[in-house]
């Protein structure tokens, strides 16, 4: 029975390691290269609009448009929901001015634009981000998914193992005569003789008592 | 031509020399954020990994005689519906995580290709095709019915 119990626990302990090897290695890198794909895609697309004749390669909108998809492929394996939200936060109470360095430099770029392309540029600006947003809540999501089972779980063993050990501990301090008991006999054995002596004490006067 | 290059001024300097110091700021605050959330990140992955391997040690030790399950404490993972329950999650990420990974080969053939076709048109109008779809499967035509 205790063999049996055993190769169950041995076969959760392996299942719970290949979660957590997809979890934080492979879905982690899946959704990188999702990401990566997806801004590259993306980046052919501007490409080919630029192809087109709609906007110049040199152009600064361009060039700042495409470093920036650059950036995001370079740097996905850096970024994560936590990061960004900590970098923004900490950035808007610090150094408020610095982030919104990259907008000050886009909005200069399409100035001289018509407003069909402007609007283009724009759409593609915003899709790049959206790629981004998805990127960033959905690795977050199901790696934190994962976590919560894996730590639930560890948890849940350590709370028992502890749970066991204290009960334990208190099984054997109850069954050993601890001060309690100890105490708890000592006042009844000397308030039993106590009494008893009293009781003789009593007797004795009231014989003698009756006596005289 | 002479070329001539105007110094920047007192105040341009000062700009500068401030808009410096704030991407410096940035990328310092930016850095020691990374450190920490990875940090973190790494406790919890490495974390979940020491806890597996301890239980694993556990029970090796509880199989090779040395001590019992009742001692060690993780006879919980013993039960078999909970095993079950981990069983599936492992087995349907396992097949989530094959699938999406096929979609995203097939998308990546698709993008790739269709530019690929397109360049090699240029030198070569008379390419010849392997007729397999977009994506990369077989064309429908060839399949035996």
């Amino acid at each position: 029975m205790e063999t049996t119990t055993a190769v169950t626990i041995l076969s959760t302990l392996l299942s719970l390691l290949g979660l957590a090897y997809l979890g934080f290695w492979a879905f982690r890198q899946f959704y990188i290269d999702e990401f990566r794909q997806n801004v590259f895609r993306l980046r052919d697309e501007l490409f080919d609009y630029a192809r087109a004749g709609n906007i110049a390669f040199d152009h600064p909108a361009y060039t700042t448009l495409r470093s920036l998809m650059n950036g995001y492929i370079r740097f996905s394996e850096r970024i994560s929901l936590v990061h960004f939200l900590f970098v923004s936060l900490l950035t808007r109470f610090t150094n408020r001015d610095y982030p919104n360095k990259f907008s000050a430099e886009w909005e200069r770029a399409i100035v001289s634009l018509d407003e069909g392309t402007k609007e283009k540029l724009e759409e593609f600006r915003n899709r790049a981000s959206l790629e981004l947003f998805h990127y960033l809540f959905i690795s977050s999501y199901v790696k934190k998914a994962i976590a919560i089972v894996i730590g639930i779980t560890l948890l849940l063993i350590a709370a028992l193992l502890k749970g066991r050990v204290v009960i334990a501990y208190l099984k054997k301090k109850l069954a050993r005569p601890n001060g309690v008991d100890t105490l708890a006999y000592d006042y009844t054995t000397q308030h039993s003789a106590q009494v008893r002596e009293s009781i003789d004490v009593f007797n004795t006067n009231a014989v003698a008592f009756g006596r005289a | 031509m002479s070329k001539f290059i105007k110094s920047p001024s007192k105040q341009e300097l000062i700009e500068e020399l401030a808009e410096l110091k704030a991407q410096n700021r940035y990328i310092r605050q930016s850095r020691i954020i990374y450190l920490v959330t990875t940090a973190i990140n790494n406790l919890f992955k490495y974390g979940s990994l020491l806890g597996i391997a301890y239980c694993f040690y556990l029970i090796i030790a509880v199989l090779a005689g040395k001590t019992t399950l009742a001692n060690i404490g993780i006879s919980f993972l013993g039960n078999v519906r909970i095993s079950e329950t981990v069983a599936w999650l492992f087995g349907v990420s396992g097949v989530a995580f094959g699938y999406r990974q096929r979609r995203l080969r097939r998308k990546t053939v698709e993008h790739l290709q269709t530019r690929n076709i397109e360049l090699e048109k240029q030198i070569d109008p008379n390419r010849t095709s392997s007729t397999l779809t977009p994506r990369g499967d077989t064309n429908p035509r060839d399949v035996l019915k």
